[in-house]
């Protein structure tokens, strides 16, 4: 693993928490991607991993780069006019990170099930799983229920028809 | 200033397809919905699609997906409700592409009621 | 054609593919330390598709691969997206961007593409509508204010601290 930067290092134009009001959507959102309580999350639930130095570092780096991405899109949408559009932004957000956690989750389980379990994939389940958390109280439970029904609907339909036809002689 | 001379806004409503391909700037012509009438060779080689692919689609929802959103879609449809359309933004275009920053003009011709999009790069 | 998780293995093993991401970032201007960042996503990309290849690619897998597969253009859809929006809210808005929002959609955008050449398009073009309409907020599930229902949760399971 190449040299590892904290986007607070990185010279990235950091957000400015202070034009935030903590109780608008764009400032819970800015509060749900603060670095320390990810970092805290990220800890306890990779304890028990049995982990490489490289492989924390990774997760590391892979959980300051969601802090850094759920507070510029709070940035991005701070006006007071935009927060109808955040909202769906969110659950666009959380839909996104609930498909990378339950991509590592199949990955864990099918690993489980035919060769030894790859603890870098279930730590960064973990850490997608912390971070959803972190994003899932911005979005009401009918609202990520649906959603979620819906695109496994969607995923369920997108084997063509002719998929087996064509390969089966 | 705009990018956009006024000779083509006035020639706007019976511009020709050869006289929409030798601008140096991109020339879309679209519907109140947004469906692709004309699309100019600009326009399509800078967006790397083939002209037969862009008209007929939409360009917002279809062609190109990164203006669908409030900043430009939004300024478009609401331009089109009023029946008043004539603004000029910056933007960065990032589908299948590298970033490629442009200034866009939207106009609808007051008296055509057509409704046009302007592209043109623009420097970093 | 029956898509294979040794051809996409091979795809994503190419170096071209992580050269697509980083020029994406060079041509966005981004500075040193973002380009290691854009290097870790990279291969934090790479890394993913290469895991579900190996998981998924026994005999009889090939179904729940190509589901996995599209939801993985879905992830990067809506990535790019977001990115997208990002980028040009800074733009419309200051009348700049940072050079990593806007390298990270094109690279997204990017990896979109090399995955979507191996899926239905179809199928493709109905899980773009939902994501467009998703970020538009003009989906249909998001249209209406949810009652109160303390019983549902859409909660993800399995989470470690659990």
């Amino acid at each position: 693993m190449s040299h590892i930067v904290s986007p607070l290092d990185s010279g990235l134009q950091s957000p400015q928490p202070n034009t935030l009001e903590p109780d608008t959507l764009a400032g819970r959102l800015w509060a749900a991607g603060e670095l320390g309580p990810i970092d805290d999350l990220m800890t306890a639930a990779v304890s028990s991993l049995k982990l490489s130095d490289a492989e924390l570092a990774d997760l590391r780096l892979y959980a300051e780069e969601r802090s850094w991405a759920i507070q510029a899109l709070a940035e991005a949408f701070q006006q007071p006019e935009d927060e109808p559009d955040l909202y769906p932004t969110i659950a666009s957000f959380w839909l996104e990170l609930r498909f990378d956690w339950q991509r590592h989750n199949e990955v864990m389980n099918y690993a489980a099930t035919r060769m030894t379990p790859l603890p870098r994939v279930v730590g960064h389940g973990a850490v997608s799983s912390a971070i959803l958390g972190r994003l899932e109280d911005l979005l009401s439970p009918q609202h990520r229920d649906q959603l979620s029904q819906h695109a496994i609907h969607l995923l369920e339909g997108v084997l063509p028809a002719s998929y087996h036809a064509a390969n089966s002689s | 200033m705009s990018f956009v001379n006024d000779t083509i806004l006035a020639n706007l409503p019976n511009m020709s397809r050869t006289e929409a391909d030798a601008a140096p700037i991109g020339i879309v012509q679209v519907d109140d919905q947004g469906a692709i009438k004309l699309y100019n060779k600009w326009e399509s080689e800078m967006a790397d699609v083939p002209v037969t692919s862009a008209e007929g689609r939409n360009f917002f929802t279809q062609v190109a997906p990164c203006t669908n959103n409030r900043l430009f879609f939004g300024k478009f449809k609401d331009g089109v409700a009023q029946g008043a359309l004539d603004t000029e933004f910056n933007y960065t275009f990032s589908y299948k592409m590298k970033p490629t920053n442009v200034q866009i003009r939207l106009y609808r011709h007051p008296s055509s009621r057509t409704n046009w999009v302007f592209v043109a790069p623009r420097a970093a | 054609m029956m898509v294979s998780a040794s051809r996409l293995a091979a795809l994503v093993r190419d170096p071209e593919f992580a050269d697509t991401v980083l020029a994406h970032g060079a041509a966005a201007a981004v500075s040193p330390e973002d380009m290691s960042r854009l290097t870790a996503y990279a291969s934090r990309r790479r890394s993913a598709i290469l895991d579900v290849c190996d998981a998924l690619g026994a005999e009889g897998d090939e179904d729940d691969f190509y589901r996995t597969l599209a939801a993985v253009w879905l992830e990067l859809r809506f990535e790019w997206q977001r990115y997208n929006l990002v980028s040009n809210y800074g733009t419309v808005r200051h009348g700049f961007s940072s050079p990593l929002p806007l390298a990270l959609a094109s690279a997204s955008s990017a990896l979109m593409a090399q995955v979507e050449s191996l899926l239905d398009d179809a199928a493709l073009a109905r899980l773009a509508e939902f994501a467009a309409q998703l970020i538009e907020g003009t989906h249909g599930l998001l249209s209406s204010e949810p009652a109160q229902d303390p019983h549902a949760s859409g909660r993800v399971c399995c989470r470690a601290e659990e």
